[in-house]
């Protein structure tokens, strides 16, 4: 083989390549589709786009909270999780903020709710915060933020009922 | 000094060429070029020519055409740094220095080619993106290529935060580094034949 033809043949191996490669992925798609470009979600459904966390029955409920005292501040408050995946609460926190100056009340640690289950979440705040969550009886409304991550996303929720105080 | 036809002077390598082409080679194998990442685990995408990962909650999403894509891109570019290498290491010989020269010329730009079209590829695909969650009704203005965002969506007394961060990594760095000493190797082999002909 001559030079001229060696070099015919080195230039045209590229757009071989390209097409055989584009002919392959063609094929691909006609008979499985592509999850990725057809914008399936093989995973779990659950995504940080609205459809699984609008509503009140929404991916993640805080129910209620309770007041108690054992020594220190403790506020439960139970939480389900209707994802189908578990969840993981890494941070709460309960702001009292109808009696000004209070301070927040920090989630003990990380919670993982079950998927389709639920859990009870424990707040925890320093001695002596008792009297300024006292003034919670009976229905009370109270700002509370919630901020659980999925994947690193978080949501926050920040209304729910706290219940009778039991101080 | 003059060489006789068929006579390999191994002075005569180009070795730009050939130290870029044997670096070529590692090319595909070091991994992902430009990450993002949707909060930690949500939504992470690792992209290069030769490699397209992506993940949601931790589970791999295949991409067969993308896939087939990135597979053509790697045989390319170790077909251009096989051609390099050729050409760099015949430029020794005269008997083959038109080949040679076609070899280096045909080979040594593309991959600076190949990063010019995927950072393209990029800036597409950034917008494309910030046109999607736009779409979605998540307030996000999303960087170009590189840079850190937070995204929400307010529903029902939720509201939903997504950072969402696009970084280039070192291996882009790395692969800019070699596709400059492989596109040295043109000029190189240019000043050679200069030299040659001065020396004839």
């Amino acid at each position: 083989m001559d030079e001229a033809g060696l070099k015919t043949i080195l230039s045209y191996i590229p757009f071989i390549v390209l097409g055989i490669c584009l002919i392959w992925g063609a094929w691909l798609w006609y008979t499985g589709g592509d999850p990725l470009l057809s914008g399936d979600d093989p995973a779990s459904g659950v995504v940080f786009v609205t459809s699984d966390l609008t509503g009140p029955s929404g991916a993640l409920v805080l129910h209620e909270m309770t007041v108690d005292d054992a020594g220190k501040v403790v506020m439960t408050a139970s939480c389900m999780n209707s994802l189908d995946m578990p969840v993981t609460i890494v941070a709460a926190t309960a702001r009292p903020v109808d009696t000004g100056g209070g301070k927040d009340l920090i989630l003990s640690g990380p919670v993982t709710i079950p998927a389709g289950g639920a859990a009870n979440l424990h707040f925890e705040g320093p001695p002596g915060e008792a009297d300024s969550l006292s003034v919670y009886t009976g229905q009370v409304s109270v700002p509370v933020t919630v901020i659980y991550a999925v994947g690193g996303i978080e949501v926050d929720i920040e209304t729910v009922a706290v219940r009778e105080s039991a101080l | 000094m003059t060489h006789q036809d068929g006579e390999w002077n191994l002075r005569d390598i180009n070795i730009p060429g050939l130290v870029g082409g044997m670096l070529i080679f590692a090319l595909p194998f070091m991994g992902a070029w430009w990450q993002v990442r949707f909060g930690i685990t949500a939504f992470v995408l690792d992209l290069s020519p030769f490699t397209v990962a992506t993940s949601q909650y931790g589970t791999p999403i295949a991409s067969p055409v993308l896939s087939v894509l990135s597979l053509a891109f790697m045989v390319l570019i170790l077909y251009f740094a096989a051609l390099l290498v050729a050409g760099s290491i015949l430029r020794a010989n005269p008997r083959y220095r038109t080949l040679s020269d076609w070899l280096v010329r045909w080979s040594a730009r593309k991959p600076l080619y190949l990063i010019i079209f995927f950072v393209l590829s990029l800036v597409i695909t950034s917008l494309a993106m910030d046109y999607s969650l736009g779409k979605a009704g998540i307030v996000m203005s999303l960087p170009i290529v590189i840079g850190e965002a937070v995204g929400t969506i307010s529903v029902s007394g939720l509201a939903v935060t997504i950072p969402a961060t696009m970084e280039l990594t070192m291996a882009f760095g790395i692969a800019v580094v070699i596709s400059v000493i492989a596109v040295l190797a043109e000029p190189c082999q240019a000043r050679r034949r200069q030299e040659d002909t001065e020396e004839d």
